[in-house]
C-alpha cells in the first residue's frame, strides 16, 4: 500500500500542496484538478522527483526516499511532458530505459517487442523518433512506463495526444493492469477517469477536496442537474441566471443542461438529468 | 557496465566530440609543420649524437672534431666549386654560399645547411658551459623579492628554495649534468616547442574536450527533458555516477589519443633517438627567456626521456582535476552551455589572478598554485623558470590540494543532487 501522510510541499513561499493524506491500494485512482492545483507536484513526489517539505510518503510502511532503488524498481512513470532522444528509434529508447530499470538485455528485447506491438508502433520501431507525431511519442511514453511491469503505475495526462481509438485501447489496458497493481492517473479528460477509475480524487486549493469511489462522486449533484429548452431570444438571460453545463442551438431553440441547487428555482418545464463526472468537475471548480 | 557502456557510446558518437577531436589533431599537425623548416638540422644533430655520444668530454671532442673537419672540407670544396676562389674563413664562405645569390642545386643547398648546422653545433658545444658561469639563483631571487617588495612570509618561504636551487646549479656543474648534448636551445628552442607549444596545446585541447564531455554527459538528461524518466528508474540518480565514470574515462582517453597521435608524428619528424639520455638541465638546452638566456634547472636530475614521461603523467593528473571540476559544475548547473561558460570564466579568473595580485605576501604568491596557471607554464613544471613556481612542491601541491578539493566538492554536490527537487 502506498500512503501519503500529511504531506505539504512548498516552493519558497508558494504552497503547492497542503497537508495531503491519501492511501492507494490496488485499482485505478483518478486525480482530477484544474491546472496549477498540484496534481503534477503530487505525482512527482510519488516518484521521488520531488521531496515533501513536511509529511511522508510510505510504501508498505517504509519511507519511499529511503527505500531508494527498491522502491523505484516497482515504479512505472509517464510524466506529463517528457523528453526523448530525437535520433533514437523507439526500440533504442526503450532498450536504454530498460537498462536503467535493471532489466536484463534478453528480457528487455522481449518486453520492448511486446510493448511496441501493444502500442501499435511495431512497424516504426526502427524509425527515428524525431519524425514521430505527438500521439506516437505519447505511445512510446506509455510503453516505457510499463517496461518493468510496475507495481505502481503513475501516469500524468497519459491520453493527451491519443486519438479516440487509441484512448479506448489504452483505457482497456489500464483497467486490465489495475487488477493487481496501483494505477494513479491524472487527466483533464474526465471521461477517461469516468470509464476506468475505481476511486476519484479531487484536489482543490492545494488540498484534497474529495476522495471517493467513482459511483459516489456524482451523488453530490443528485437531483440538481436539469435539461431545459429556451427560445433563442431568452437564452442569454437564462444563461446569466443559471449554472450552465452545456448549451446547444437547434431550430431557433437553445437546449441547456444546467445545475440548480434550489428546487424552487427550477424552471417548470425543466427535466431532471443524471449527473456525470464532468458535471461534478465543473461544479467543484466553478470558481476557477 | 551496460549503462556505463551506453553512456560511453553516446559520448564517443557525439558529433561535437568527433569534430573537435579531428580539429585538434589538425591543429597539432599544423603546429608541427611550423617547425618543419628545422627538421634537417635537428635530425643531423641527432645523427651526430649517434656518432659522438651525448657526454661532452675528451672523447666527444675528438669524434666531433672529425665530423667538423669533414664539414669544413666539404665547405671548402663547395665554395671553391661555386666561386672559383680560394678558401677563406668559414663564416665568410657560408655567407658567400647562402647570402650572395649564388645558384645552388637542391642537394648543394642541403650540403650548405648540414655544414652550417654542424659548425653551429660546434660553437654551441664550445660555449655550452658558459651559461652556468655566474648563474646565481640567489642573486636573481633577491632581485625578485626586492622588486615585488616581498614581506617576511614570502621572503622566508622563497629564500631557502633559492638556496636549494643554487645547490642544484652547483650539482649540475660538478656532476657533469650540464655537459650533455642536446639541440642548441638558443637556435632551435626544441624544449619550448615540445612543452610550451605542443604539450600545452594538447593539455588545453584535452581539458576543453574533457570538460565539454563531462558537461554534455552529466546534463544530458536535463538538456533532453528526460530526467523525469531516467531518474525515476531503478538506477535513479545513481545514473549520474555512470555518466561521471564514462566522461572521466573519455576525458583520459582524449589526451591518450592526442598524445598517441601527435607525439609519434612529432618524433618521427624530429629524431630524438640518440638524445633521450641527455640531461634537461644541460647547458646546450638553455633558451631565451625574456631578455636573458637561461638553462632549465630541474629540481632533480632528469633525462630528456624521464622529463617527457613525467610531464605526460602531470598532464594526465591535471586533466583529471579539470574533469573532476567539470563534474561539480555539471551537477550544480543543469544547463551545459551555462556550465561551460561558468567554467571558462572561473578558469580565466584563475589564470588572471596571479598576475593581477602583486605577489608581495606568501598567500598572494601562492595564488599561482592552481591548475590553470600550471597549464600556462607548461615548460617549467619540473624546473625553475619564471617566478611563479620557485618551490619543488609546486606540481605535487597542485595535484594533491586541487585533487582533494575536487573530491570534497564532488561529495558535496552529489549529496546535494541526491536530495534536490528535479
Amino acid at each position: 500500500m502506498l500512503t501519503v501522510q500529511n504531506v505539504t510541499k512548498r516552493f519558497g513561499k508558494f504552497t503547492a500542496l497542503q497537508d495531503i493524506s491519501l492511501e492507494f491500494s490496488h485499482g485505478v485512482y483518478g486525480l482530477l484538478a484544474p491546472n496549477g492545483a498540484g496534481k503534477t507536484t503530487l505525482m512527482k513526489m510519488l516518484v521521488t522527483l520531488l521531496f515533501p517539505t513536511s509529511g511522508q510518503i510510505l510504501y508498505d510502511g517504509a519511507e519511499i526516499s529511503s527505500m531508494g532503488s527498491k522502491y523505484r524498481e516497482k515504479l512505472g512513470y509517464l510524466p506529463q511532458d517528457f523528453g526523448y532522444y530525437r535520433n533514437n528509434s523507439p526500440r533504442q529508447y526503450l532498450h536504454y530505459l530498460a537498462a536503467l530499470k535493471g532489466i536484463d538485455r534478453k528480457e528487455a528485447e522481449k518486453r520492448t517487442e511486446e510493448l511496441l506491438d501493444m502500442v501499435a508502433l511495431s512497424d516504426v520501431k526502427d524509425k527515428k523518433m524525431k519524425k514521430f507525431s505527438g500521439g506516437m511519442i505519447q505511445r512510446v511514453g506509455i510503453a516505457q512506463a510499463m517496461l518493468n511491469q510496475p507495481e505502481i503505475l503513475i501516469l500524468d495526462e497519459p491520453t493527451a495526444g491519443l486519438d479516440p481509438k487509441e484512448r479506448v485501447r489504452f483505457r482497456n489496458l489500464l483497467a486490465e493492469l489495475s487488477k493487481d497493481r496501483i494505477v494513479i492517473l491524472s487527466t483533464h479528460i474526465v471521461s477517461d477517469i469516468e470509464c476506468i477509475a475505481n476511486q476519484v480524487i479531487f484536489i482543490k486549493d492545494h488540498e484534497v477536496y474529495c476522495n471517493t469511489d467513482r459511483d459516489s462522486v456524482c451523488t453530490v449533484l443528485q437531483n440538481k442537474v436539469f435539461l431545459c429548452t429556451v427560445p433563442e431570444e431568452a437564452s442569454d438571460d437564462f444563461e446569466n441566471s443559471h449554472f450552465i453545463l452545456s448549451r446547444r442551438e437547434e431550430a431557433g431553440q437553445t437546449h441547456f443542461r444546467f445545475i440548480c441547487e434550489n428546487q424552487a428555482d427550477v424552471p417548470p418545464d425543466a427535466e431532471i438529468s443524471t449527473p456525470n463526472m464532468e458535471d461534478v468537475f465543473l461544479y467543484v471548480y466553478r470558481e476557477e | 557496465m551496460n549503462i556505463f557502456y551506453r553512456q560511453l557510446r553516446r559520448i564517443l558518437g557525439a558529433p561535437f566530440f568527433l569534430f573537435l577531436l579531428a580539429a585538434f589533431l589538425l591543429w597539432n599537425g599544423f603546429l608541427i609543420s611550423q617547425k618543419m623548416p628545422m627538421q634537417r638540422e635537428i635530425n643531423l644533430i641527432n645523427d651526430i649524437a649517434g656518432q659522438t655520444g651525448i657526454h661532452i668530454n675528451a672523447d666527444f671532442h675528438q669524434k666531433f672534431q672529425k665530423i667538423a673537419d669533414a664539414s669544413e672540407a666539404d665547405l671548402r670544396t663547395l665554395y671553391q666549386a661555386k666561386t672559383k676562389q680560394a678558401p677563406a674563413d668559414d663564416q665568410k664562405m657560408l655567407y658567400a654560399l647562402t647570402e650572395t645569390g649564388l645558384p645552388l642545386t637542391g642537394s648543394e643547398q642541403d650540403r650548405v645547411r648540414d655544414i652550417s648546422a654542424t659548425l653551429n653545433l660546434g660553437n654551441a658545444v664550445q660555449n655550452h658551459a658558459e651559461i652556468y658561469n655566474g648563474f646565481d639563483i640567489n642573486k636573481r631571487g633577491t632581485y625578485f623579492l626586492k622588486e615585488v617588495g616581498a614581506d617576511a612570509s614570502l621572503t622566508s618561504f622563497l629564500k631557502p628554495n633559492y638556496a636549494k636551487l643554487q645547490q642544484r646549479v652547483e650539482q649540475i656543474r660538478q656532476d657533469g649534468e650540464m655537459d650533455t648534448l642536446f639541440f642548441p636551445g638558443t637556435t632551435y628552442a626544441m624544449h619550448s616547442f615540445l612543452y610550451n607549444t605542443l604539450l600545452k596545446s594538447i593539455l588545453m585541447e584535452s581539458a576543453i574536450l574533457g570538460v565539454l564531455v563531462m558537461l554534455y554527459s552529466v546534463s544530458f538528461e536535463f538538456m533532453h527533458g528526460t530526467q523525469a524518466l531516467t531518474y525515476t528508474t531503478r538506477r535513479g540518480r545513481m545514473l549520474t555516477l555512470d555518466q561521471f565514470g564514462a566522461s572521466l574515462f573519455t576525458g583520459l582517453l582524449v589526451p591518450l589519443f592526442l598524445l598517441g597521435v601527435t607525439l609519434p608524428v612529432y618524433f618521427s619528424k624530429f629524431h630524438y633517438s640518440n638524445l633521450w639520455d641527455s640531461i634537461v638541465s644541460c647547458g646546450m638546452n638553455a633558451e631565451r627567456n625574456g631578455m636573458e638566456i637561461a638553462p632549465y634547472v630541474t629540481w632533480e636530475p632528469m633525462t630528456i626521456r624521464q622529463y617527457l614521461w613525467t610531464s605526460i603523467a602531470i598532464l594526465f593528473g591535471l586533466q583529471v582535476i579539470f574533469c573532476l571540476f567539470a563534474f561539480v559544475t555539471a551537477v550544480l548547473c543543469r544547463n551545459s552551455y551555462i556550465g561551460f561558460l561558468g567554467y571558462a570564466l572561473i578558469s580565466m579568473a584563475l589564470l588572471a589572478l596571479p598576475s593581477m595580485i602583486s605577489p608581495r605576501s606568501l598567500p598572494a604568491y601562492l595564488t599561482a598554485c592552481n591548475p590553470i596557471t600550471a597549464w600556462s607554464i607548461c615548460r617549467a613544471w619540473l624546473t625553475q623558470v619564471g617566478s611563479a613556481a620557485v618551490y619543488p612542491q609546486y606540481i605535487p601541491a597542485i595535484l594533491c590540494c586541487w585533487g582533494l578539493l575536487s573530491v570534497v566538492l564532488i561529495t558535496f554536490s552529489l549529496r546535494h543532487f541526491r536530495r534536490r527537487d528535479l
